[in-house]
């Protein structure tokens, strides 16, 4: 015992204080963006000589994601029709580029989805679940743009632009969101991440 | 449309005239997602949501600023060719990325406290 009659701590010392700087909560997170902008980086620079190698394959996939587009407009209209990448509602066509199959937030999603600290087999499950929710917001946001197209027309330009861009972060937030939210978080190991 | 006149109009005074603007501008809408996410966080007082979506509106036109500069480059050495792709498609998918970071970076607490899962275990109680 000590001269003030004490008991000791069971650790031995006293708790270390957190600080702004060694908070170790605050590190991890820094840890978090630093190797999340790292694999953004890493797959951003790799991405262009993927897609001129895979360029057959990038193709097919826009044709297919056209024809899922399609599909779906069918079941409410049956003016509808697909031509390879090209997409045609009600005499109003659009073509499905690589920006529209969802393969740039899919690229963002994985570089979240690698960096937060997550067992592989939680990652594995955001990679089986998350993927196909990006590509379907996607896919609703081509009928969307599609529709606005043929019933208001002079606002189609603006939406394509300004909604396009202002809605991929949200789509690819929300699915990371849901994925710590209803998977990660029920790990210790994420909980020692939090703590 | 919105930041057309504006920045074109910011960029004749400034001397540039042969920008890779048009190929950015779509790209500055980043800004939305950001104000979305910064509104929609909950448990924030006003005071410190207001400061900090300052402070990152103010970093995403900085980046934006940069983003247009180096475009502009990369545009006037390669034109639209393959080889310009390369090097503006990172730089694209950073600024589209870049709402989510800094999200994160300024709003941590509330994320991490958002995030937090009680448990009754006492082995995982929090240290403090």
């Amino acid at each position: 015992m000590g001269k003030s009659g004490r008991a000791p701590n069971r650790r031995g010392k006293a708790p270390e204080a957190s600080s702004g700087t060694t908070d170790p909560r605050k590190r991890r997170l820094i840890r978090f963006v630093i190797t999340f902008l790292g694999i953004l980086i890493v797959g951003a620079i790799l991405y262009p000589y993927l897609s001129i190698a895979l360029d057959e394959e990038l193709r097919g996939f826009m044709a297919v994601t056209a024809g899922v587009c399609g599909g779906l407009l069918d079941v409410v209209s049956s003016d509808v029709s697909v031509s390879d990448r090209f997409l045609t509602f009600h005499g109003f066509s659009v073509e499905i580029i690589e920006e529209c199959t969802g393969i740039f937030e899919m690229l963002i999603f994985l570089a979240a989805l690698m960096s937060y600290p997550a067992s592989w087999r939680s990652r594995a499950v955001g990679f089986a679940l998350g993927l196909p929710a990006l590509y379907l917001f996607n896919v609703l946001r081509i009928i969307f743009l599609t529709a606005v197209g043929v019933y208001y027309h002079n606002f189609f330009e603006f939406m394509h632009l300004y909604f396009w861009q202002a809605t991929l972060i949200l789509m690819i937030t929300s699915v990371w969101v849901m994925w710590i939210l209803l998977v990660v978080s029920r790990e210790k190991k994420t909980t020692a991440f939090l703590a | 449309m919105l930041f057309r006149a504006p920045a074109q109009f910011a960029f004749r005074q400034l001397g540039i005239y042969k920008s890779g603007l048009m190929l950015v501008l779509e790209h500055f809408t980043n800004l939305i997602p950001f104000i979305a996410l910064t509104v929609s966080l909950p448990g924030i007082r006003l005071k410190r949501r207001l400061v900090r979506l300052g402070l990152g509106l103010a970093v995403l036109a900085v980046v934006h600023f940069i983003l247009i500069v180096a475009v502009s480059a990369v545009y006037n050495t390669y034109a639209l060719s393959p080889t310009a792709y390369k090097y503006m498609f990172p730089l694209l998918t950073v600024n589209d990325a870049l709402p989510l970071v800094l999200w994160f970076l300024l709003f941590s607490e509330e994320i991490i406290a958002m995030f937090r899962v009680k448990k009754r275990d006492a082995a995982v109680e929090p240290t403090l």
